[in-house]
């Protein structure tokens, strides 16, 4: 007996039953995705990966660390392609609605062409194996053409290596991505035949019949043909007998969780099978957490002392001064390698606290507004005009005053031409935001298409010959990565060098922003911005200065949402936890995971470790979830608090007033 | 047909027969003095601004795409056009054929700091394409680069390896209409390659060499070389 379905391999190699060509369970177990023992040992890399039973701030880490470009997989089946942090959490719901809880991890996407060695093995021999290149892919990523090559003599060896160590019996298959640079990446390895295996036998290698030759003593009683190396797939629609019976008539309903993809019965399957048996299957990679800073500890302690009214927002005066003093010590070793000028640029409407601005003056930072309501709130705070950085999408209005901005960038075609036909200049640096090709934005000049190109050119001719030009560009890190986000950069650069040539303008300073997880920050000045300057600088070798705007960066981990259990509901598989705030205070939750910690009776903090708990709010709305993934601590009660921390940046400035009636206090403070 | 190379044995060879080998002798003889396509420069601010916007896209696009610039044939479609073709004109066009795909393409590679050159080839197909394309083509731009079952294409070199001390030098070919390397194709059969032939990347361009590696095997520049 041969099996082709992965689950069904596994549950026979456990049933032990003899004359059944599957590998043994210790094979298996070596081999189980993500399979990276096999991988060392065959030479072949391993897209980094984390469990998805990490906590989800781990998990958005790794998203933003690999640019935002992954894969959703499942221990046996299924692999979905995610993109962004809602795309997760719906591919790991529907994959775990499928196929459970167990097994299922988030892997990094490999650009590459798919290739495969599918094998046939007895008791560790390598009987026959074969190289496919995948050309042509179908939904699901399943093969649905395909060029048969000799397996690479070195690769064979060492798959023959493994097999034998691991006395592997039946089919199976390595599947790999070839990338631009010709190294191999594992992606899975398949412990039955691929599904194109006939396609191996078009090309003269027929692996089933020699597996079963071998396990038998039979010759095949015709050798194998060599009709074709490659093959397509067809799907035929055959007569059917009346009287057979045909599935009952399916009901078209919404879709939720459970599949009609697999009528082969796996998702049953995996539920019976689910138990000691997949326990061992992909081992996860955790990282231990991570421990409040000290700075951190000391402002909650104090927050939690003052006052126990909830829900309140907690401004966290030592986080808040870590933040600047970092940034600001960050960008002035990149300075010191590069020898430039870089400013930091303070975003007023991440948060337009008077206390984060006065900090981000103390700080010497600059401040950098959307319209003129945010200029006059940041010169009230103290900022002159000329440390102002005035970035769209509103024209800024004349100024009767005749003071200038540092800046002024314009988000589009006619703006740029209002500021530069008005008689009195409206900054020391004008300045055009520029939206390379691809990116689906409504912000800046669309410089991807030529004819917008060249009216930009001759826009941009009208500048009078002393002015100094200035580019922006702002897309939000967090959201695209550090990675993507730096080659947009590029790209805004590569476009921003010919707009200087066609032009004559000369361009003297640009102006980068946008979003960055605090985390992400610092290895961005570390590791990133100082090569990205050099490369700006061998093209543009007049630019003098760099303004870089780090969005919420500064803010985010200036306050805390301080809130109070109202509800625990304890159910046998998970609990549902309400406390006294919703959405309304903490508008980022509905898409991004906050650290959360609860205040233990001894007054100790615990972080809230990932889990199948949820934080639901005190609105009367479906999407009132603070949390979907956590685990509620057994030591909770009603009346205890839960804070959530990095609540300073969009938490605070978008933050509403809700469901409170008239005469409620809003929370944000 | 003195210049005719046709030693240039591949690995899986597909001799055109007689009947076939009169188209093939045709195509050879009316395209030995083909240049490759260019584009036309008016010389001012037209072209200027096009020629600009153009080689700032290839940057971009290699940043955020790929090294190779898959994006010139997701922004145009393949199609009939009349020559000259003009920068100014090329940008705004919705519809290239493959010459002016080649060009563009040698203009993107060299803006990210590539060397090319010219690939002109000979492909093989069947009656009923080369009529579905006769028939498309009439009406709009000429068809003399059709020969029977045979079409002349347009493709890039790009040179990869330059081996110190010697003039040989390493070649992929790059087709741009169908955005995949030429040696990754098969070798016979329809869409398969019946003969190539290298030019420099310009006229201006003095400093190729005399021939290059390709697939292992030495392609003369300005001969045709037959594979099959």
């Amino acid at each position: 007996m041969i099996s082709g379905l992965d689950l069904e391999v596994r549950w026979l190699a456990n049933l032990g039953i003899p004359g059944v060509l599957v590998p043994p369970p210790r094979a298996l177990d070596h081999t189980a995705k993500p399979a990276t023992a096999v991988a060392a040992t065959l030479g072949l890399r391993v897209p980094e990966f984390i469990s998805l039973d990490e906590e989800e701030t781990d998990l958005l880490r790794f998203c933003r660390w690999y640019d935002w470009d992954l894969w959703v997989k499942g221990p046996n089946y299924e692999a979905i392609r995610v993109r962004r942090w809602d795309d997760v959490l719906a591919a790991r719901d529907m994959l775990r609605d499928t196929w459970g809880e167990k097994g299922l991890y988030l892997q990094a996407h490999v650009e590459g062409q798919e290739v495969a060695v599918a094998f046939a093995a007895y008791r560790g021999e390598l009987l026959d194996a074969v190289f496919m290149e995948k050309r042509l892919l179908v939904e699901g990523g399943k093969t649905w053409a395909g060029h048969v090559r000799e397996c690479p003599e070195l690769l064979c060896e060492k798959i023959a290596g493994v097999l034998s160590n691991i006395g592997w019996m039946g089919g199976g298959e390595v599947e790999c991505v070839k990338d631009c640079q010709g190294a191999l990446w594992l992606i899975d390895w398949n412990p039955r035949f691929p599904a194109w295996i006939h396609g191996s036998t078009l090309a003269g290698h027929n692996l089933p019949a020699a597996l079963v030759g071998r396990a038998t003593g039979l010759e095949p009683q015709r050798p194998c043909q060599r009709i074709a190396d490659q093959f397509i797939r067809v799907t035929l629609e055959v007569p059917v007998r009346d009287g057979l019976p045909l599935p009952p008539i399916p009901l078209v309903r919404h879709h939720k969780g459970g599949h009609s993809k697999h009528p082969s019965g796996m998702p049953l399957l995996m539920r019976r099978l689910s138990g000691p048996i997949l326990d061992t299957m992909c081992p996860s990679k955790r990282k231990p957490s991570g421990t409040l800073a000290d700075c951190i500890q000391e402002d909650l302690r104090e927050a939690l002392r003052d006052s126990h009214v909830t829900p309140r927002r907690a401004f966290l005066p030592r986080s808040a001064s870590a933040a600047f003093e970092q940034a600001v010590c960050g960008v002035a070793s990149a300075m010191d390698e590069l020898g430039i000028q870089v400013s930091l640029c303070y975003s007023v409407k991440t948060n337009p606290d008077a206390k984060l601005l006065a900090l981000a003056r103390a700080n010497g930072l600059l401040a950098e507004v959307i319209g003129p309501n945010e200029a006059e709130w940041a010169t009230a705070c103290g900022f002159a005009l000329r440390d102002v950085v005035y970035n769209g999408p509103l024209t800024p209005p004349l100024r009767r005053d005749g003071q200038l901005y540092r800046a002024v960038f314009a988000d589009s075609l006619p703006s740029l031409r209002l500021l530069i036909d008005r008689a009195q200049p409206a900054a020391e640096v004008f300045g055009a935001r520029l939206r390379p090709p691809g990116l689906d934005s409504r912000f800046g000049i669309d410089v991807g298409e030529p004819r917008v190109f060249s009216e930009l050119v001759g826009v941009l001719r009208r500048l009078p010959s002393d002015a100094q030009l200035g580019v922006s560009f702002h897309m939000q890190s967090s959201t695209w990565g550090i990675r993507r986000w730096v080659a947009i950069a590029e790209a805004v650069v590569a476009y921003a060098t010919e707009l200087c040539k066609a032009s004559r303008a000369r361009l003297a300073l640009l102006n980068l922003g946008g979003g960055w997880n605090p985390e992400d920050f610092g290895a961005f000045l570390r590791d990133f911005l100082p090569p990205f300057v050099r490369a700006v600088r061998q093209q543009q070798p007049a630019i003098r200065t760099f303004l870089l705007e780090p969005g919420k960066a500064l803010a985010q981990s200036s306050s805390a949402l301080m809130t109070t259990v109202t509800e625990i509901r304890r159910g046998s598989a998970s609990a549902d936890v309400v406390v006294d705030a919703g959405v309304c205070d903490l508008p980022e939750a509905e898409h991004l995971p906050h650290v959360i910690l609860a205040e233990s009776h001894d007054s100790t903090l615990f972080q809230l470790q990932g889990g199948a708990d949820r934080i639901l709010g005190r609105l009367c709305m479906e999407k009132d979830i603070l949390a979907r993934s956590v685990t509620v601590p057994d030591f909770l009660r009603e009346g205890d608090h839960l804070v959530f921390l990095g609540a300073g940046a969009y938490d605070t400035s978008m933050a509403y007033r809700f469901g409170l009636g008239g005469s409620g206090e809003a929370t944000n403070q | 047909m003195k210049r005719l190379i046709s030693s240039c044995n591949t690995s899986a060879p597909e001799c055109p027969d007689s009947g076939e080998w009169a188209d093939v002798a045709r195509a050879l003889e009316a395209l030995e003095h083909q240049p490759p396509s260019q584009l036309a420069d008016h010389g001012c601010d037209c072209c200027r601004g096009a020629r600009g916007w153009f080689q700032a896209t290839a940057r971009a696009m290699a940043c955020l795409d790929s090294a190779t610039p898959r994006w010139i044939r997701e922004r145009w479609q393949w199609g009939p056009q009349e020559w000259p073709l003009w920068w100014c004109q090329a940008v705004e066009r919705d519809q290239i054929d493959c010459g002016a795909f080649a060009a563009l393409t040698r203009e993107a590679f060299a803006a990210t700091g590539q060397r090319t050159v010219s690939v002109q080839l000979i492909e093989r197909f069947d009656a009923r394409t080369v009529d579905n394309w006769m028939a498309r083509w009439s009406g709009e731009a000429h068809t003399s680069w059709l020969f029977g079952k045979f079409c002349y294409h347009e493709a890039v070199g790009l040179v990869t390896v330059l081996q110190i001390n010697s003039h040989r030098q390493s070649l992929r070919i790059w087709d741009p209409v169908d955005t995949c390397w030429v040696e990754h194709r098969h070798v016979a059969g329809y869409g398969s390659v019946v003969a190539c032939r290298v030019l420099p990347a310009s006229p201006a361009c003095r400093d190729e060499a005399a021939e290059y590696d390709w697939r292992g095997h030495m392609l003369q520049v300005g001969c045709w070389h037959v594979l099959g």
